[in-house]
């Protein structure tokens, strides 16, 4: 249904705290499908689109080759081994900046914002997630406040 | 004040002034260089791209691509280490294809490391109920059963299930990728599944064998670089590891719970 039905079935539900009050329709993400919607997939296709791809092969391959180095310098390590790998290839597609160190700050900022985003994902028990069930007061409250 | 909103970009949000510093200075540094920023940047003004919008287009590079692909290399180590006799045949192949004298690239040909990684996407799938949910933007409605068409008392009133306009949907990636009809032994990690004469080989309604990117309009834009990314890695580590549990003092190995992993 999601694939045969995808003209109608490509928008998102109303998401309170993710698609409202953090980055909303600010992103494509959460963005409702649309006109607007079509403008960041065809932006985010130039940085990631197919016909690309294979042009990073180069540093990404590299990249591959140093966590094979990692893990033999620090098998116990490994795991960061791989977040340092990952997250240098996305930062050479946007910004032609290796992320050569695992003590790189990017690596300790971009894990915190990931975190906190997960958190904000899921409708939840407690603030602020509680808005999922009970959205009437953000926008007397909250939004004035902030 | 409300700081819960600064984690995402509300506001004066970390992740919103994160990305945004990062893309300007990229651009500002490297000046005519080509990175996605500069591309962001430029399209800008044809678009009236807001701060908000060029920091969330590079900040999604690293929400959509870094955690996901190292979790999947997580996924991996842990196949290795729980299905130690899916390791010999990489090896076998590996050895004979590429040899002792440089690591896989993306010309060789290894048809098992490429089930390998389609079976570590399978597995233990990154966004377990399929991501971020999708919602119609009209009524719809989902097939009426055959088995309710054939009943003498079926009338054709009768439209099937009623999925109203912007009901949340999600494609439950986890009960698919365990479908004992898809997959039997859906908890065991077996590359040779997706050979097509191996006895546990099983139809599947797209040519990849699995659903981990998702769906539709909405399917992952940066799918093509993670399975590039994925293969070369997972062949590398293949190639020049030999994967295994940790051993305690007494050199007893230690087991691992290959539900205990999320």
């Amino acid at each position: 249904m999601l694939d045969k039905r995808a003209a109608i079935y490509s928008s998102r539900p109303r998401m309170v705290v993710f698609g409202e009050l953090s980055m909303g329709q600010s992103n494509i993400v959460s963005m409702f499908y649309g006109d607007r919607w079509r403008v960041h997939r065809k932006l985010t296709h130039m940085g990631v689109g197919l016909q690309l791809v294979r042009s990073y092969s180069g540093f990404q391959n590299n990249e591959s080759k140093v966590v094979a180095l990692e893990i033999l310098k620090d098998p116990k390590d490994y795991v960061m081994a791989y977040e340092r790998y990952a997250a240098s290839v996305v930062s050479i597609i946007g910004f032609n900046r290796r992320i050569s160190s695992k003590e790189d700050p990017i690596i300790t900022e971009v894990i915190a914002v990931m975190q906190k985003a997960a958190e904000l994902n899921v409708p939840g028990k407690t603030f602020p997630m509680l808005l999922e069930t009970f959205p009437c007061k953000i926008k007397s409250h909250f939004c004035c406040t902030s | 004040m409300a700081p819960w909103k600064h984690g995402l970009g509300g506001g004066k949000g970390r992740g919103r002034s994160f990305y945004y510093a990062l893309a300007e200075e990229a651009v500002r540094k490297n000046g005519g260089e080509t990175c996605y920023a500069k591309k962001v940047f430029d399209e800008a003004p044809k678009y009236g791209l807001t701060n908000l919008e060029i920091a969330s287009l590079n900040g999604n590079l690293f929400g959509a691509g870094s955690d996901t692909s190292s979790s999947t290399l997580c996924t991996f180590t842990l196949a290795c280490v729980a299905f130690p006799d899916a390791l010999p045949k990489a090896w076998e192949e590996l050895d004979r294809v590429v040899g002792p004298y440089r690591s896989p690239g993306l010309d060789d040909d290894l048809p098992y490391i490429r089930a390998f990684v389609k079976e570590v996407f399978r597995w233990r799938s990154v966004a377990i109920i399929g991501g971020q949910p999708h919602a119609p933007i009209q009524d719809d409605y989902y097939k009426v059963c055959e088995l309710l068409k054939r009943s003498p008392n079926f009338s054709n009133s009768v439209q099937g299930w009623y999925i109203p306009k912007n009901t949340w949907v999600q494609g439950n990636v986890w009960a698919i990728h365990r479908s004992e009809n898809e997959f039997p032994e859906p908890d065991r990690f077996y590359p040779e599944r997706f050979f097509e004469d191996n006895p546990l080989h099983r139809p599947f309604p797209n040519d990849k064998g699995y659903m981990t990117f998702g769906w539709g309009r909405r399917v992952c834009s940066g799918q093509g670089l993670a399975e590039q990314g994925t293969f070369l890695t997972v062949a590398r580590l293949l190639w020049a590891f030999n994967i295994q549990k940790a051993l305690d003092k007494s050199g007893n190995e230690i087991p691992v719970d290959i539900f205990d992993y999320t």
